[in-house]
């Protein structure tokens, strides 16, 4: 019974390591596809002054899984004729991004954009998005170094420390 | 045939500040019908300009003189509906920000008041919009049939220019009259003629998605948000028209282009601001236009007495035709 039972918080404790390295592995990529949204979205802006509710839609197709949803919700939420965007903005990332694997400062950045979104001319749209890119580029960076240091490590200790209760329990 | 409350219904109360709205839901049928512009201005009373004169707006939808108890709109209210106007995309009405007007589906001008950017000396565009001015647009069938028998001769249609002060019914009248010349006219022996109507604020046609919402007649092209000087050239050498209409002309260029259109033997109805046509003819992007008597008929609007009014038709010359009756629009659009 207690060969059974190490065995299986071998099997979780390896399980655990497994899902914090995929975190860490994740976050920098879900960065890198916001930024890269990001970049479209200034490059719809600066040459085709396309509405925001065009680019939503236009990203929705380019993009797959819950970052398509988001964008989805928020092209029918301007076809609807919204009023006031940035509430709506805010509510629909907040329920995105539990979905999303990212950290706190990707999150507060994109918050920050939904304030300005679609709100001023284009000199200023574009100077929001590019401040965003940037930001978002150095907490990629550093979930980037993140990844290098904890990833593998998550892996072996979460291995390592089931390994050491199933000796333990034996 | 007025449409002005469905507009308003379908198009527009949605889109107001939730107070100004629920106040104008409570207007009379017959006062919201009057209606022709509602103006936000930040910090102040909602102010509603009818055919008779207007007021401020109170929460019981009535209007009054007084600013006391009147519904005013905050600056986030302002803004808020500029943003809707804009579809929240507001980078994308750069064109519109430097001219400083906003042109809705339905052909609702919307003004602007706010802070001018400069660049090199000109206005580069508006930011920080504080005061918007909601123009409704008017469909008046039968307003031009007065004009008729001075713009059609029996044989061709002479080029015509409305001369008007702002709100005195300068696009009512030429809409009408696209209709009119477009559709033919049986009672007066008018045939339907090929027009084109290069719209470039969007208000002759109220076209969306390039289909025109009002009805300018059924052998009218619309040239829609496009810029009257490289419109009319465009209409000229791809549409064929045999009448070209355009609405508040003023630019050196625009009066080259009219120019061109004139020679090429196309008939023109344009419209120009002004209080009369001497004074017109003073200013010295017109004075080629009258001396080179490109325009056979003048027509002068004033708005008298609260109803858009024919004050005179005058010929190339600028001698007054005889037999011009004061006419005015809001009495034909009944008959």
């Amino acid at each position: 019974m207690n060969g059974v039972l190490a065995m299986v918080l071998w099997a979780m404790s390896t399980w655990v390591g497994f899902s914090v390295s995929m975190r860490y592995q994740a976050r920098p990529a879900a960065i890198r596809r916001l930024r890269g949204a990001l970049h479209w979205m200034e490059t719809e802006i600066v040459y085709g002054q396309t509405e925001l509710e065009g680019i939503f839609r236009h990203l929705e197709a380019r993009e797959e899984g819950p970052l398509a949803q988001l964008f989805d919700e928020l092209a029918s939420a301007l076809a609807a004729g919204s009023r006031d965007f940035a509430p709506l903005y805010g509510a629909a990332l907040r329920r995105w991004l539990p979905k999303a694997r990212l950290g706190r400062e990707e999150q507060s950045v994109l918050l920050s954009l939904g304030e300005v979104l679609g709100k001023t001319d284009r000199q200023h749209q574009i100077k929001h998005l590019r401040l965003a890119e940037s930001a978002l580029l150095e907490i990629e960076t550093r979930a980037r170094e993140e990844e290098a240091k904890y990833a593998r490590l998550s892996r072996t200790f979460g291995f390592l420390f089931g390994l050491a209760l199933f000796i333990l329990l034996l | 045939m007025e449409v002005i409350i469905p507009l308003l219904e379908e198009r527009l109360l949605d889109h107001l500040p939730e107070a100004v709205a629920r106040s104008l839901r409570r207007m009379a049928p017959k006062a919201l019908e009057a209606v022709e512009e509602i103006r936000l201005r930040a910090g102040r009373p909602v102010e509603i300009v009818t055919r008779t004169g207007g007021g401020l707006l109170t929460p019981d939808g009535r209007l009054q003189e007084n600013p006391a108890g009147a519904v005013s709109a905050s600056i986030e209210d302002v803004r808020r509906t500029f943003a809707v106007f804009a579809r929240h995309s507001v980078y994308a009405l750069e064109e519109e920000l430097r001219r400083g007007y906003v042109t809705l589906s339905g052909g609702v001008r919307v003004g602007l008041a706010g802070e001018a950017v400069l660049d090199g000396g000109r206005v580069s565009h508006l930011k920080a919009i504080s005061g918007l001015n909601i123009r409704l647009p008017r469909a008046v069938h039968g307003a031009a049939e007065p004009l008729l028998p001075y713009v059609w001769d029996g044989q061709r249609v002479h080029s015509t220019l409305v001369i008007a002060p702002p709100r005195a019914g300068k696009t009512t009248l030429l809409r009408d009259l696209v209709r009119l010349l477009s559709d033919g006219v049986p009672r007066f022996r008018v045939p339907g003629h090929r027009v084109a109507v290069i719209d470039e604020r969007s208000e002759i046609a109220a076209a969306e998605g390039g289909v025109p919402t009002f009805d300018v007649g059924a052998r009218t092209d619309v040239l829609d948000g496009c810029p009257k000087e490289e419109g009319i050239v465009i209409a000229v050498r791809a549409l064929g028209p045999q009448i070209v209409a355009v609405d508040e002309i003023g630019g050196e260029e625009e009066i080259r282009a009219l120019r061109l259109a004139l020679t090429a033997g196309v008939a023109l109805l344009a419209t120009a601001h002004g209080d009369d046509v001497r004074a017109l003819a003073e200013r010295p992007s017109f004075r080629p236009l009258i001396e080179a008597r490109l325009f056979a008929r003048h027509v002068v609007l004033t708005r008298a007495g609260g109803s858009v009014t024919i004050e005179g038709v005058y010929d190339a010359s600028l001698r007054r035709l005889a037999g011009t009756g004061r006419a005015t629009l809001d009495e034909v659009g009944r008959r």
